[in-house]
């Protein structure tokens, strides 16, 4: 079992990636606040900074949250882009496995926890700063208006929901996953132009799942009725096999997208 | 002991053609191999095979008791492949690259590479992307020395390196190797490495065409310089001022040092040729 994931080992990997890609860590956190402000700086800038509530600010954080984990998986496996440091990685003495998890765990898993705590900081940092930039500039016009409240963002909006209806969340999350996983396997299949060339496969798919469903809902017009005998509290009530077992179809096909990129490292040749 | 070991290994780039077919060799614990071969004969491949970083479509690999392609971290932590080419982190200085690729290999003697950064004339400060394509070498070089792998792959070691570089690369190697550690140079700049290797094996067009010790060689073949041509050689180059020839040694003759680059021009021309005990060639 130590010969497939060691935490010892792990944790080297780790010290070893940070010290070679350091500057790509260190440089992204400013980078992306300051495009955070940017996207703020319009977003108040248009809008009527008064009626301005917290809940105004999920799509931001979920836009946010995919652009940005999309650009950072991405970037996944960057050392197989060329034949050089292929090399130079798949000799690293670590498993397989380990290189495949670092991926993961940095890019989806630690992503996912520091996403919000990076906006939470981003935006309550800006707030502040916009209000009194506006203070200066209306003082500098000698306008006398008064200065837009803006609500701080908290973590109750975007918190992951337990009541009713918690599977629209449970979806809205498995699909960020899900598309943050199709875009490290494209990143490891595709080497350059790795992005458009997964979204491309991706509108191949979605074009191909239209047509399926509409197929079946050619053939069979009545399956919508087929209802689950069984109702969990959360799960709307017109849920149908259908929808359960496109679920499944989903969690399945995250299991295979995993495994298929592991293989790809794992048998990777050079 | 046994630390590389093929068994009629064959492998090739596409389905229709194979590099090597029935490849068999065995090189054992201590030995530091010449491998030669002109441009495209298959060293670099055959390295890449060995640490595990090509799949063999037949036959069976074993290296340090290891199947190299499973890659297993334990195997890697013993082997050490310097490439031809290779990638390092420019804005990294050798001295924090090295620290954190160190921790991966757990015989790693930080006072040798320290010494050895010395010899070489080093910086750990310096930047990668700062460093010349020789100093980039010689910090692999030190690298691969102190991590006290059981085996060592280099490809190409002496390319880049200048003329002071090279002699002090054969001095470092010589000087840093363990009794149990095993060094494979794959070269064409056989002048390099000839003081070095106790053992050479020549590939050409994917088969080994000799395998002997430099001492067997030594023991049957006589290596000299001759302002007259003589019929009676077995193979003669013409130089400055005469000729470097290869005679078959005499009964009672001095064994010389072997001309490695003539020896494998004779043999790459067929005028000399070993029973290779390794090696069933393609049919």
């Amino acid at each position: 079992m130590k010969e497939v994931f060691d935490i010892n080992r792990f944790g080297k990997l780790l010290r070893y990636d940070f010290s070679v890609n350091r500057w790509e860590y260190i440089l992204l956190f400013p980078i992306s606040i300051l495009a955070l402000w940017l996207v703020l700086f319009m977003v108040y800038g248009n809008i009527n900074a008064g009626d301005f509530q917290a809940s105004s600010y999920t799509p931001i954080y979920f836009i946010g949250y995919i652009i940005m984990g999309i650009f950072l998986n991405s970037k996944s496996f960057g050392a197989l882009k060329n034949r050089t440091s292929t090399l130079s990685y798949l000799t690293l003495p670590a498993s397989a496995f380990e290189k495949f998890f670092l991926h993961w765990f940095l890019r989806i898993a630690l992503f996912g926890i520091l996403y919000p705590l990076f906006f939470y900081v981003g935006v309550n940092s800006f707030i502040p700063i916009f209000e009194t930039g506006v203070k200066l500039y209306l003082d500098y016009k000698g306008t006398t208006a008064s200065l837009p409240e803006i609500d701080y963002f908290n973590f109750y909006m975007v918190r992951p929901y337990t009541g009713e209806f918690f599977i629209i969340h449970f979806l809205i999350y498995f699909g960020i996953i899900f598309t943050f996983t199709l875009v490290q396997l494209g990143s490891i299949s595709f080497g350059k132009w790795n992005l458009i060339k997964t979204f491309l496969v991706l509108i191949g798919i979605q074009i191909l799942a239209y047509y399926y469903a509409t197929l079946v809902g050619g053939l069979k017009g009545g399956l919508e009725e087929l209802r689950p005998t069984f109702f969990l509290d959360g799960v709307p009530d017109n849920t149908t096999v259908i929808d359960i077992c496109l679920m499944a179809f989903m969690v399945i096909s995250l299991l295979i997208c995993w495994t298929s990129t592991y293989m790809k490292l794992r048998e990777r040749e050079v | 002991m046994s630390v590389i070991q093929l068994k009629d290994v064959s492998y090739g780039y596409n389905k229709t053609g194979y590099l090597f077919q029935n490849m068999n060799l065995e090189v054992v614990e201590g030995n530091i191999v010449g491998l030669l071969g002109k441009n495209g004969a298959g060293k670099s491949s055959l390295l890449r095979l060995i640490t595990g970083l090509l799949k063999i479509q037949q036959g069976d690999i074993t290296v340090l008791g290891h199947p190299p392609f499973d890659r297993s971290p334990y195997f890697l932590q013993k082997v050490m492949l310097i490439p031809e080419e290779y990638n390092l982190p420019d804005k990294t200085g050798m001295g924090r690259y090295a620290r954190s690729l160190s921790m991966f290999y757990p015989n790693f003697e930080k006072e040798r590479f320290r010494s050895l950064l010395q010899n070489f004339d080093l910086d750990p400060s310096k930047k990668f992307g700062k460093c010349s394509y020789g100093q980039r070498k010689k910090f692999l070089i030190a690298f691969a020395l102190s991590t006290g792998c059981r085996l060592l792959l280099l490809d190409e070691p002496t390319n880049g390196l200048d003329i002071p570089s090279k002699s002090l690369f054969r001095k470092m190697v010589a000087a840093n190797l363990n009794p149990d550690q095993t060094v494979v140079i794959s070269t064409h700049q056989v002048k390099d490495v000839e003081n070095l290797i106790d053992r050479v094996i020549l590939v050409d067009q994917g088969h080994i065409v000799i395998d002997q010790d430099m001492l067997a060689i030594s023991d049957r073949y006589a290596f000299g310089f001759s302002t007259q041509q003589n019929e009676a050689w077995i193979y003669a180059e013409k130089a400055q001022g005469g000729y470097h020839f290869i005679n078959e040694l005499s009964p009672g003759e001095n064994p010389t040092q072997v001309n490695l680059e003539l020896f494998f021009n004779a043999v790459a021309q067929g005028k000399i040729s070993f029973q290779s005990t390794q090696n069933q060639p393609a049919s």
